[in-house]
């Protein structure tokens, strides 16, 4: 998982908030492509000895696999993406386009981090206005959520 | 968005009762049912031994006809390895893969629960060939055609119910690989992973690798039994023989799938007993590789006596001893690890040093099998059933019972009852000993495997070996009562339980919450 800062303008400020992946899209990739090699050379391998009945069952568990790969995929492609600018903090949630968004006025926006009342359980983190509150960076750790709290204050 | 309520008790929300076990995605629950599910087929796997044992126990034929016996043995087999050993290494994928890892839960939460829920249906469906119009299956659980065309109704059932515990396998597999590369705590590389992990890894690679040639040998029986296809038929220019290619080119990569994640579990097992990090961490992973590797290169060697050019005989025969180097090297990283160790013998302990001691044995008379002209001498005899039982049941199962001692008291949060435990170990040690070691013998003197019958010279090591089946089959419901108590109570278990014990997983509490790792933690 990562914060990353961009600063647009002097005034502008934008928080990227990414869950962590230990494999990357183009690992994923490699290695589905490496699997189907392998699975389809062995199966290719005895459809020439004229057993091709393994083809189909080479070909049906690739699917399977490279469905798994991608759900996994879009799971660490997710965003939250936290703009703050002129008068207004935006909140984007979503991969490659916003899939749900909302704002609140800047001068009004609070920044909350509730440590957890058992200990052990993670700290959460809040931009609150008016009686609204949405949850922002659940994918990071402690450490992270706590920085990401200091710096959205200073932004703020 | 909406107003978003705050509350930290959600962690252990989960639906009761039979919901919670049917529908549950938790990897922890399905973890649980599959162990359960093993401890349950371990048993019907188990009674079937003892029908054979009994049946054995005396010269001529006393309690069942051949054709029951035959079953016996093909379903033991098919239960042993597809109901107990396969599914009780995936619950124990699924409960410590994730908390190893760092990860909340497995990549594909769904995925999981088919997977599990396939397994009952499957063995329903393979069990009930029992009461089917000319019996069970009785070919052995390699299927050889001609012999298993012979089989009556229960054909299809056997097919259709092994493309179902394959297709549980891979979904199984795939979740593992998913998890494993996709969903690793911040800061754990590959290299940081623990064994089990590794080696987890590299099974599912396996299982992934070979299934579909499983999946396809059998279509092709089946299309040649009921669709006038001829794989298979030598009269209709097919080929017998290849089926035994297909077959242990899927089987020997099975045999370490079967016990490449025991070598995870006595990897865990071993430092935290002797207080030292694993020796060889490194090789240890290089040498699983390797042996994962050559799996796929030593197929014929249980086929040696099909009629091959020498060419392959020596072929095989040489890749096949090379398997001998990888394991002498995880052998001898764990006697390093014990060496100078700060040493403490408890049951996970014992049932770790037994492995080594006798997978050691297995892998020995699996050297003495791989030389082409003593293999066909030892063919279809005893010793091999000798060999495979020595690397399965002291070596698989061994590694399993150690797991489970090892990791129950984080699962349940009680401490096991060790006088029990250490009196269950030492039980399984003789027994199994006396049941498997004869069998050397009267292999060498030339007693054939899956006969119901035998001649007067193997009679005292034949009653030898079933009070030996009898003993080590008493004492695993030692292992069931051990189990239940533990659960029900007992002395409270420390987060980290063992004192030597290192990994992610005893950083939480025992028994660790229903949701865990929602927050990754940071490997340093």
């Amino acid at each position: 998982m990562s914060v990353t800062r961009e600063q647009p303008r002097a005034n502008d400020v934008h928080f990227v908030i990414r869950p962590n992946t230990s494999l990357s899209w183009r690992g994923n990739q490699l290695f589905f492509a490496g699997m189907v090699v392998i699975s389809f050379g062995i199966a290719g391998f005895f459809a020439a000895q004229g057993l091709w009945m393994m083809l189909p069952f080479a070909g049906l568990e690739m699917l399977i696999l490279g469905i798994g790969l991608y759900r996994c995929c879009l799971r660490c492609g997710w965003r939250e993406v936290v703009s703050i600018d002129g008068q207004e903090v935006r909140i984007a949630v979503g991969r490659s386009t916003p899939e749900r968004a909302c704002s609140f006025q800047r001068c009004w926006a609070r920044v909350i981090l509730d440590k957890a009342a058992i200990n052990g359980y993670p700290s959460r983190l809040f931009i609150r206005s008016h009686g609204l509150q949405v949850e922002i960076g659940a994918c990071l750790v402690d450490e992270e959520r706590h920085s990401l709290a200091a710096a959205l204050r200073a932004a703020l | 968005m909406s107003a978003v309520p705050h509350d930290d008790h959600h962690h252990e929300q989960h639906p009761y009762w039979i919901k919670r076990w049917l529908f549950t995605t938790n990897h922890k629950d399905i973890g649980t049912l599959y162990l359960w599910f093993a401890m349950i087929m371990f048993f019907v796997g188990g009674a079937m031994a003892m029908i054979i044992r009994t049946e054995l126990f005396q010269p001529g034929l006393q309690f069942v006809d051949p054709q029951f016996f035959n079953s016996m043995t093909t379903l033991h087999a098919l239960v042993m390895i597809f109901g107990v050993i396969m599914p009780a290494f995936t619950g124990l994928a699924n409960w410590l893969v994730p908390m190893m890892v760092g990860a909340p839960d497995m990549a594909l939460p769904r995925m999981n629960n088919w997977s599990f829920w396939i397994l009952p249906f499957a063995f329903a469906m393979l069990l009930s060939t029992l009461f089917m119009e000319g019996g069970a299956p009785a070919g052995g659980w390699t299927m050889y055609p001609p012999l298993s065309l012979q089989t009556g109704a229960a054909f299809p059932f056997l097919i259709f119910s092994i493309h179902f515990l394959g297709l549980a396998s891979i979904m199984g597999a795939i979740n593992v690989i998913a998890t494993i590369l996709n969903m690793r705590a911040p800061g754990m590389s590959l290299m940081k992973m623990p064994l089990f992990v590794w080696t987890w890894l590299i099974t599912a690679y396996l299982i992934i690798a070979v299934m579909p040639v499983l999946a396809g040998a059998v279509t092709m029986m089946l299309t040649d039994k009921f669709f006038g296809t001829s794989f298979f038929n030598a009269a209709g220019g097919g080929d017998p023989v290849l089926f035994q290619h297909i077959f242990w080119f899927f089987g020997h990569p099975e045999v370490y799938i079967l016990i490449l994640p025991s070598f995870g579990v006595i990897s865990s097992i071993v430092p935290t007993f002797s207080r030292k990090p694993l020796f060889g961490y490194s090789s240890m992973v290089y040498a699983t590789a390797s042996i994962a590797f050559l799996s796929f290169i030593v197929w014929a060697h249980h086929m040696f006596t099909v009629g091959m050019p020498l060419g392959g005989l020596l072929f095989f025969m040489f890749a096949t001893m090379l398997i001998a180097v990888p394991t002498g090297v995880k052998v001898f990283n764990w006697v390093a690890t014990m060496w100078r160790g700060s040493l403490t013998f408890e049951t996970p302990m014992l049932f770790a040093i037994a492995f080594i001691v006798l997978f050691s044995i297995g892998g020995f008379s699996g050297l003495m099998l791989a030389i082409v002209p003593a293999d066909f001498q030892y063919q279809d005899t005893y010793f091999v059933v000798a060999h495979f039982h020595y690397v399965l049941v002291p070596g698989s199962v061994f590694a399993i019972l150690a797991a489970v001692y090892y990791w129950l008291p984080k699962w349940t949060g009680h401490m096991y009852n060790e006088s029990l435990g250490k009196w269950h170990f030492w039980l399984s040690a003789i027994f199994v000993n006396l049941t498997f070691f004869p069998m050397h013998f009267v292999g060498l003197a030339g007693m054939p495997r899956r006969i119901p019958d035998y001649a007067l010279q193997f009679a005292d090591y034949k009653m030898l070996i079933s009070v030996g089946a009898f003993g080590f089959g008493l004492a695993q419901l030692l292992f069931l009562y051990i189990v239940v108590q533990t659960i029900r109570g007992g002395e409270r278990a420390t987060s980290q339980v063992w004192d030597g014990a290192r990994g992610l997983e005893w950083t939480l509490p025992s028994p660790p919450p229903y949701h865990t790792f929602e927050t990754a933690p940071v490997v340093k």
